[in-house]
């Protein structure tokens, strides 16, 4: 008579077994030590395993789960809108390059239909216009050669890129000011109970 | 805030409710380290381990099917986390005898230190076996999933993980053995 396979006696303690095979093991182990003895010591095993006893977490978790849990929005988007503002930066001096000794046309900023406010593209060009007039009236701008730098923005779409810059640049340096400097060291968080 | 329902507090969490991931942590904290404890064995780990659990839970938490109890889904996750920790440690190095718990017999009755020592002995054999038998021991023996559930935690083949648990089964077995005829320690 075979004995039971090391695969059977594991899957018969597991109760992997249908009925039938595990039917034809109790049927075996009733006429067979050896077989038995196996099995014994895999049950003295499976209750040793079941009789580990339980170790006491001797710290709280929950602070440095949380500190590492807490996204950083103020960090990241900071990190996000310095980027996004050289990136604007460059590619307006690169655009502006070209274009602005050609396309500016100064002394234009009053004349408007009388009784009538400018619309907002005109006044932001105009404005651009006033304070290049009055700041920069000695900046030239370098002409680059590569063809494709040859965008031809007309002056309202740079005026327009100029304002919004400006804004960017106005609200980013507003909120890194305002952003608390981190604590040193490791990030404490008050335990709530 | 006191939530005692399980799904309350799931709920609380996906509202990005900060008491909520507190109550969250001090509820399931002991059992998911306890899992850690018995595949890592040492302590510092052990927590590092139970931290990224949570990380996991909670970055996987949308996807928890609420209609199931939260504590077995923790615990399939600590398995992973300590897995995949065991994987980035090179397997020709063993665990050392001194970074291994229990370096000393603590003293006590007896009888009681005796039974300590042999619960602590297990626990040794199952941390001096390969990463993917504690694995399975793990999820057999404490946390008493069938065969087909290892398989889809682990996200192994059904065959290895028979293999693999009868095998790691014969390794304890074997241990235990010595250490009942004294041959060992
Ligand atoms: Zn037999």
């Amino acid at each position: 008579m075979n004995h039971i396979t090391e695969e059977l006696l594991n899957e018969y303690l597991d109760q992997a077994l249908d009925q039938a095979a595990a039917g034809s093991i109790d049927r075996h182990l009733q006429s067979c030590r050896v077989c038995t003895a196996r099995m014994q010591g895999l049950q003295r095993l499976f209750e040793e395993l079941a009789a580990l006893p339980e170790e006491p977490l001797t710290r709280d978790l929950a602070p440095g789960i949380l500190a590492r849990l807490r996204p950083q929005p103020a960090f990241s988007f900071g990190k996000l809108l310095l980027l996004g503002q050289a990136g604007t930066a460059l590619t307006i001096l690169v655009l502006l390059a070209h274009n602005i000794p050609d396309n500016l046309n100064l002394g234009g900023f009053w004349h408007n239909a009388p009784g009538k406010l400018p619309d907002i593209q005109t006044f932001l060009l105009q404005a651009w216009l006033l304070a290049s007039r009055i700041q920069l009236p000695s900046v030239e701008f370098p002409t680059l050669p590569a063809p494709w730098l040859q965008t031809g923005l007309d002056s309202s779409s740079i005026s327009l890129i100029l304002a919004s810059t400006a804004a960017l640049w106005v609200v980013g340096n507003l909120l890194l000011l305002n952003k608390t400097p981190p604590a040193s060291g490791n990030t404490r968080h008050e335990k709530s109970s | 805030m006191q939530t005692n329902n399980e799904v309350e507090l799931v709920n609380q969490i996906l509202l990005k409710d900060q008491q909520a991931y507190t109550e969250f942590i001090h509820r399931y904290q002991a059992v998911v380290f306890n899992v850690a404890w018995r595949m890592l064995g040492i302590r510092e780990d052990a927590e590092d381990a139970a931290q990224d659990t949570f990380l996991r839970a909670f970055r996987f938490i949308k996807n928890f099917d609420r209609t199931r109890p939260i504590v077995p889904w923790l615990k399939q996750i600590a398995v992973n986390v300590c897995f995949d920790r065991l994987k980035r440690i090179p397997e020709e190095q063993p665990l050392e005898e001194d970074t291994l718990p229990y370096p000393d017999p603590a003293p006590g009755p007896e009888t009681q230190a005796s039974q300590r020592l042999r619960r602590e002995r297990i626990h040794l054999e199952i941390l001096k076996l390969p990463p993917r038998y504690r694995a399975v021991i793990e999820l057999r023996h404490f946390q008493e999933l069938r065969y087909h559930e290892i398989a889809r935690v682990l996200n192994r083949p059904l065959s290895d993980i028979k293999s693999d648990l009868f095998r790691a089964r014969k390794l304890l077995a074997a241990a235990l053995q010595e250490l009942n005829t004294g041959k060992s320690v």
